[in-house]
């Protein structure tokens, strides 16, 4: 793939949203810093202000006071349009342009850009591919003629075209079945991986958060920031009953994904069993003794037994207290 | 992303077969018009030239008036249309716009107003002020028929997805940009039926030129009418048809030239 | 007796009242008081003032003679009011010769005097089962209108002093005009006006004259009893060359109609011979200009001419 922009650092200073005639700001002084390169995701319950601040970073909703800067440059008072032709924005309603091509909606930004068209149309044809379309037989198409998880890819090259540093995503695959978004979202990760942009993703749903985040705010009302740190961070230690309660249940099962069995202590040896490489995580290990296994061997490094399995997530937890 | 599995296309093939069944219905009727429209006048021209006319017929009943009635008719249906385009349609923008929102109940109030009034009596005190003739008759006519371009404007431009616009200016474009590249191609379809109902209405109310030197095909029916000569009144009436069937057929075929692809 | 001559003073008491009080009744009711009592008729006209006035008196007469009256006058339209006395929808509305001559008569000979082409009018309408009572002397015939400023500028006083106008003067016309054998066409043809030498302009009737008075006509076609030529300062030239055919006025009714109250067509006889040219005017105006009710004008018009005490 041709050069691409890695992803700037975003800080975010006492962002705060107050709309006429309300009685409390929609968001409230909320601060936080994005590293570069690290996809964190907005989650919390519907009407915390989420999508909101988002919508704040490249102004669709003009901030009533505080900073936005993003790799260094402040760009709270920047004209609008210019900001946004450097950051990719996905909605989840995706508002593809009906009226034009699947090729001329991904080639929005280039073209407002100033790109010359042989430029554009190779970009998008790359993107295309990129997203899993074939540009050849997708391209002259219209988005009616698209299924939904169709034109979420596109919405997601039309995104990319311009290869911004910073991708602000609200639901993007919330409007379609479980089983393409599933899809989408390991292709996402897959992609973010090898991009490594900035990306500010906005979701409801706190599985998608674990999958998708380098890291998770998790938001209550007007924005607060309840915690802010690692999925595993969020899973083994909870910092307020809010995000408790938004984790939900059986937070170790759902941490045993998190944990790559390489670090476990493992008892020397190789005994009957199934192997798992040390790559594998503490899930995989769990379905090996949940399906009869007496202990797991890891590579040749060893075999795990299941106190050791216990052991590994109880130190977990501790290690994040 | 890596390929992913090719999507089972559901819906491509029965889509475009049912397109193409819809453009054909589309087309057939944009074909049959006209034939009809050649044999109806086919059919008046004949009718006519073997009608035996006496004195009072034979002064509106000849080619020179008959044409230059039509003509007449053309020019003021036309120029009405143009004037109201020129002002309906960017008035329509911008009530649209944030800022200019709250004037759109008066607008249309006074654009009401316009329908409302006794044509004849409002186009006389119009003559009378500034002067009988073409332009005063055009402009009178543009004010009785600026409702329905204007207010499709406002419709077809307020019932776009607000998140397409959303998109748009996320994408960086300025608020000019959306408009021109996104806003008005999409509201074009509506906008256009507006422009339909708008030409056949300026072609009724073309009628009325007789009144004020702006001749026209009411310088066949009032004759007609006043004079108990049923040939010319109903002349004049389906040379008035012909000339409104004429305008639909136009406004349809730029309709389907200007539709966008894809809506 | 002075019992018998109370009595007797009595009876010459109710005899004197009843003497005054008839007297005194039948001054308040009118002329021929309830001889038209028992008549029923719907009377309708046409949509301009005059048709109006006209049909207005007729009314007025009928009911002050203790008849009942429909009225469906302002309609719109000579052919839509004479359809609508055929069928039935009313009973009377005034006509004018030359109008039924050409319109419905489908003649195109217009050079006969006024009373032959009444005689030839009524023995038309014979078919049609339609009565014709006497006419009116008025003639309310097409008329050239001009400004006494513009006449006395330009020295006109007859019809072909109009030829004495600088070239390309505005001639104002309406459309029927321009379509009639009595029209347009032909009055250029009577005078020897060419075209090239004028402009032609048409407007609807009732626009001519302001647009006269204003300038946006140097001449104007106009009714020659409209009350507006006197009101606005406009006059009449006179037709040296005869051209326009008459239209004397008269109230026309279904055989039917006559026949049912023939004491109705002989009460509505004498009327048309009290309207003179200026009499017509004068109640037009009163309409047109002053903006006076029709049915009040009637009422003063039946009045003053002594039709009703």
């Amino acid at each position: 793939m041709s050069n691409t922009t890695h992803g700037q650092e975003i800080r975010l200073e006492k962002l705060t949203k107050r709309y006429p005639n309300t009685a409390k700001d929609a968001v409230s002084e909320f601060d936080l810093v994005i590293p570069a390169g690290e996809c964190v995701v907005f989650v919390g319950p519907s009407g915390c202000g989420k999508t909101t601040t988002m919508k704040m970073i490249n102004r669709i909703i003009e901030p009533t006071s505080g900073r936005i800067v993003i790799g260094g440059q402040d760009v709270t008072k920047t004209p609008a349009h210019e900001l946004r032709r450097n950051i990719g924005y996905v909605i989840q309603q995706i508002g593809l342009f009906p009226h034009m091509t699947i090729s001329d909606n991904v080639a929005t930004v280039p073209q407002l850009l100033g790109w010359d068209k042989s430029k554009t149309r190779a970009r998008v044809n790359e993107l295309l591919d990129l997203v899993g379309l074939d540009p050849s037989e997708y391209g002259s198409r219209y988005p009616k003629q698209l299924s939904g998880g169709q034109q979420q890819r596109v919405g997601v090259a039309r995104a990319l075209a311009a290869d911004p540093a910073v991708l602000l995503m609200d639901e993007p695959f919330g409007a379609t079945d479980p089983i393409t978004r599933v899809r989408l979202q390991k292709e996402f990760r897959a992609l973010q991986r090898e991009l490594k942009k900035t990306v500010v993703f906005v979701t409801h749903d706190f599985e998608e958060a674990l999958l998708l985040g380098d890291r998770i705010a998790v938001l209550s009302d007007q924005s607060k920031v309840e915690q802010y740190g690692t999925p595993l961070e969020i899973l083994s230690a909870p910092a307020t009953k809010k995000v408790e309660s938004f984790v939900g249940e059986a937070a170790s099962v759902r941490m045993l994904g998190l944990v790559s069995l390489s670090g476990v202590s493992v008892a020397s040896g190789n005994v009957d069993g199934p192997t798992l490489p040390e790559t594998a995580t503490l899930r995989e290990a769990m379905e090996g003794f949940i399906t009869g296994a007496k202990a797991i061997n890891i590579g040749t490094k060893g075999h795990l037994t299941f106190e050791a399995l216990q052991s590994a997530i109880s130190s977990t937890r501790k290690g994040a207290q | 992303m890596a390929k992913a599995l090719a999507q089972p296309n559901l819906t491509a093939g029965s889509m475009y077969s049912q397109s193409a069944r819809l453009i054909f219905q589309r087309h057939r009727s944009l074909i049959i018009q006209p034939i009809l429209i050649l044999i109806i006048s086919a059919g008046l021209a004949i009718g006519l030239s073997r009608a035996h006319l006496d004195v009072i017929e034979k002064v509106t009943i000849n080619k020179k008036f008959i044409f230059r009635a039509i003509q007449d008719h053309l020019i003021l249906s036309f120029a009405s249309a143009a004037v109201i385009l020129a002002v309906a349609i960017p008035a329509g923008i911008l009530l649209t716009r944030r800022r200019y929102k709250k004037f759109t109940p008066i607008v249309l109030i006074l654009a009401n107003i316009g329908q409302a009034f006794p044509a004849v009596g409002v186009l006389i005190i119009a003559g009378i002020l500034f002067g009988f003739g073409k332009p005063i008759a055009i402009f009178s006519f543009a004010a009785f028929g600026i409702l329905p371009i204007l207010r499709n404007t406002i419709v077809g431009l307020q019932e776009i997805d607000p998140f397409i616009i959303e998109s748009a200016m996320g994408m960086g474009m300025t608020p000019k940009q959306a408009l021109r590249q996104i806003e008005l191609p999409l509201a074009v379809p509506v906008i256009l039926a507006g422009v339909r109902t708008t030409l056949i209405l300026t072609v009724g109310v073309a009628t009325l030129g007789v009144f004020v030197n702006g001749g026209g095909l009411g310088t066949l029916i009032i004759p007609g009418l006043k004079l108990n000569r049923e040939l010319v009144l109903v002349t004049g009436g389906i040379l008035t048809v012909i000339v409104a069937f004429t305008m639909d057929w136009l406004a349809r075929a730029a309709e389907e030239l200007l539709r966008p692809r894809g809506i | 007796m002075q019992v018998k001559s109370h009595k007797v003073v009595a009876i010459a008491a109710a005899i004197a009242l009843a003497v005054v009080g008839s007297a005194a009744t039948s001054s308040s009711a009118n002329a021929a008081g309830t001889s038209l009592k028992g008549v029923s008729v719907i009377v309708g006209s046409k949509d301009f003032t005059e048709s109006i006035v006209l049909s207005k008196i007729v009314k007025q007469f009928i009911l002050a003679n203790g008849g009942k009256v429909v009225d469906k006058t302002n309609i719109k339209g000579s052919s839509t009011t004479r359809e609508a006395m055929v069928s039935g929808d009313i009973n009377m509305y005034w006509e004018y010769t030359g109008t039924a001559w050409l319109v419905y008569q489908k003649q195109t000979d217009v050079n006969i005097a006024p009373d032959v082409l009444y005689k030839k009018v009524v023995a038309g309408d014979a078919a049609a089962k339609v009565t014709w009572l006497p006419m009116t002397s008025f003639n309310d015939t097409y008329a050239w209108a001009i400004t006494k400023a513009n006449a006395t500028k330009y020295g006109v006083k007859t019809y072909s002093d109009l030829k004495k106008l600088p070239a390309g003067s505005a001639w104002c016309v309406e459309s029927e005009f321009q379509s009639r054998p009595d029209g347009w066409a032909g009055f250029k043809k009577a005078y020897g006006i060419a075209d090239s030498s004028i402009t032609t302009k048409v407007l609807d009737t009732g626009a001519i004259y302001q647009a006269t008075k204003d300038g946006q006509c140097m001449v104007g076609e106009v009714f020659a009893t409209d009350g507006r030529i006197g009101a606005l300062g406009l006059m009449v030239p006179q037709e040296d060359v005869s051209y326009f055919p008459p239209y004397n006025a008269a109230l026309t009714m279904t055989n039917a109609t006559a026949k049912k109250y023939p004491q109705l067509v002989k009460a509505l006889a004498p009327i048309a011979a009290k309207i003179s040219n200026a009499t017509m005017q004068n109640l037009n105006a009163r309409v047109d200009v002053l903006g006076e009710d029709a049915d009040t004008v009637a009422k003063s018009f039946l009045t003053a001419s002594g039709l009703v005490k």
